[in-house]
């Protein structure tokens, strides 16, 4: 037996698909909706439909984008020599948020995982191959988490774009701005000092 | 609230809402265990980092709500960080980590087989990554839950296979078979003498020694046609970490 009327029921139940959203707060949302104007819901509803319509991958960088190419991939101010990989366009958006880089990006959608059966077939390793083997770019930056995931996923990238002659990096890991040495793993610590610079 | 104390290796640890983390562990005293970590992903000091896959950890828990344990802390004993500072050690590990997750129930304590992993994790760090690892904690593994597989004689009509001779390998036997019986079973694969020999020096020897150990090519060959099959076999399915390294050798 359920508590509400069906179409309720079923618009709790959609939303409750979202992430991080519980049964409760599913039906907090759609009470919300219920009770708002007749235009605002139209209006969410059409930004839902607009957004699946419009957005898709850019067919370069792989990154969410409005148009067959992003915004970044097709701004002739960028440079376009220095490609940064990350796992997600989330990453991607918070090195564009920090505003201190200028080169251009790869998304890979997701990271090596053996326990998860996630090989590099499932992510965007061969188009990364074929965008460097093609020219134009001088260095890699490997832009992937410190997890042991990211860690493999650099270490494969690394394996396959090194005999190509290019210059690979990856970003430095190590303690955060704000943190506290005593609480730092063995492992960021040996990273840190590995990664020291002179002054 | 009780709070208790084991030993524990990550085996996987994957974000579960917005802050916590949820991790499936090795453990001491209580075998395969699976737990929430509340506010893990922020928290910087009752976790650090030191629930990522591998890490040798001493953990304090309570028990929780639907078999999940409730982490409250885990400080580290040894992280095995040199594993992921190179591809094949993570491959290598990871399958480790994965027979572990498949061939083990919930909390089921295996003291012998914790320290085991522990062992191969020590030497996967400290030494050069050789697949020869694999064949040997895969026996290892199937002796310590029961699945041994049988070796010295034919699992059919009970001849002893003498040493340096040959036979063949039955899944649904969980060993060999003669040249005599191997007509009337089907699916069994010709094992060397080399091979089978291997194998069994493969539940003998010191650990101590593993990293150096090295087969000969087509033992090599030979015992990884075989024993990844033969466990898939006795789990019923496919296990994951095999497929990506297969396809990360190749490229
Ligand atoms: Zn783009
Ligand atoms: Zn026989």
């Amino acid at each position: 037996m359920s508590k509400f009327a069906p179409t309720v029921e079923d618009l709790i139940n959609e939303l409750s698909k979202l992430p991080g959203i519980g049964k409760k707060t599913a039906s907090r949302l759609a009470f919300h909706i219920l009770r708002s104007s007749k235009e605002d819901a139209q209006a969410l509803a059409g930004s839902i439909l607009r957004a699946k319509e419009r957005i898709g991958l850019c067919r370069v960088c792989f990154n969410i984008a409005e148009g067959e190419v992003c915004g970044i991939c097709s701004n002739p101010q960028r440079d376009h020599s220095l490609l940064c990989v990350v796992e997600e366009p989330n990453d991607l958006m918070a090195i564009e948020a920090a505003g201190v880089f200028r080169g251009v990006y790869h998304v890979l959608h997701g990271a090596i995982s053996p326990l998860d059966g996630v090989g590099p077939r499932q992510l965007k390793t061969e188009e990364l191959l074929q965008k460097v083997k093609r020219g134009g770019i001088t260095e890699v930056i490997l832009a992937t988490n410190p997890t042991m995931e990211g860690d493999a996923t650099a270490l494969y990238l690394a394996k396959i774009i090194r005999p190509l002659g290019l210059r690979v990096s990856r970003i430095a890991q190590g303690i955060p701005v704000g943190g506290d040495i005593e609480y730092v793993d063995g492992k960021t610590l040996s990273m840190s000092l590995e990664g020291r610079r002179e002054m | 609230m009780y709070l208790l104390k084991t030993d524990a290796v990550v085996i996987h640890c994957a974000d579960f809402g917005e802050s916590d983390l949820i991790v499936t562990l090795y453990t001491y005293d209580l075998g395969k265990i699976r737990g929430i970590a509340k506010g893990a992903k922020r928290s910087k000091k009752r976790f650090v980092n030191n629930l990522q896959p591998f890490s040798y950890i001493r953990i304090i828990f309570s028990e929780g709500r639907g078999g999940l344990i409730r982490l409250d802390q885990a400080d580290i004993i040894q992280p095995f960080f040199l594993i992921s500072k190179d591809i094949f050690k993570v491959l290598y590990g990871s399958y480790f980590l994965e027979l572990m997750k498949e061939m083990t129930g919930e909390k089921e304590a295996n003291p012998q087989l914790f320290c085991l992993l522990v062992d191969f994790l020590s030497v996967l760090n400290d030494s050069p990554p050789r697949e020869e690892y694999l064949r040997v904690f895969e026996m290892r593994v199937l002796d310590l839950l029961g699945y041994r597989p049988r070796l010295g004689e034919c699992t059919i009509c009970a001849r002893r296979i003498s040493q340096g001779e040959g036979a063949w390998f039955s899944y649904r036997h969980g060993g060999v078979v003669c040249k005599g019986c191997q007509t009337k079973v089907r699916g069994s694969v010709p094992v060397s003498g080399a091979t089978l020999e291997a194998m069994e020096k493969a539940l003998e020897m010191d650990l101590g020694e593993v990293g150096e150990i090295q087969f000969f090519p087509d033992v090599l060959s030979e015992s990884r046609e075989i024993l990844p099959r033969f466990i898939q076999y006795q789990l019923g399915k496919g296990l994951k970490s095999l497929k990506v390294m297969e396809e990360i050798q190749g490229d």
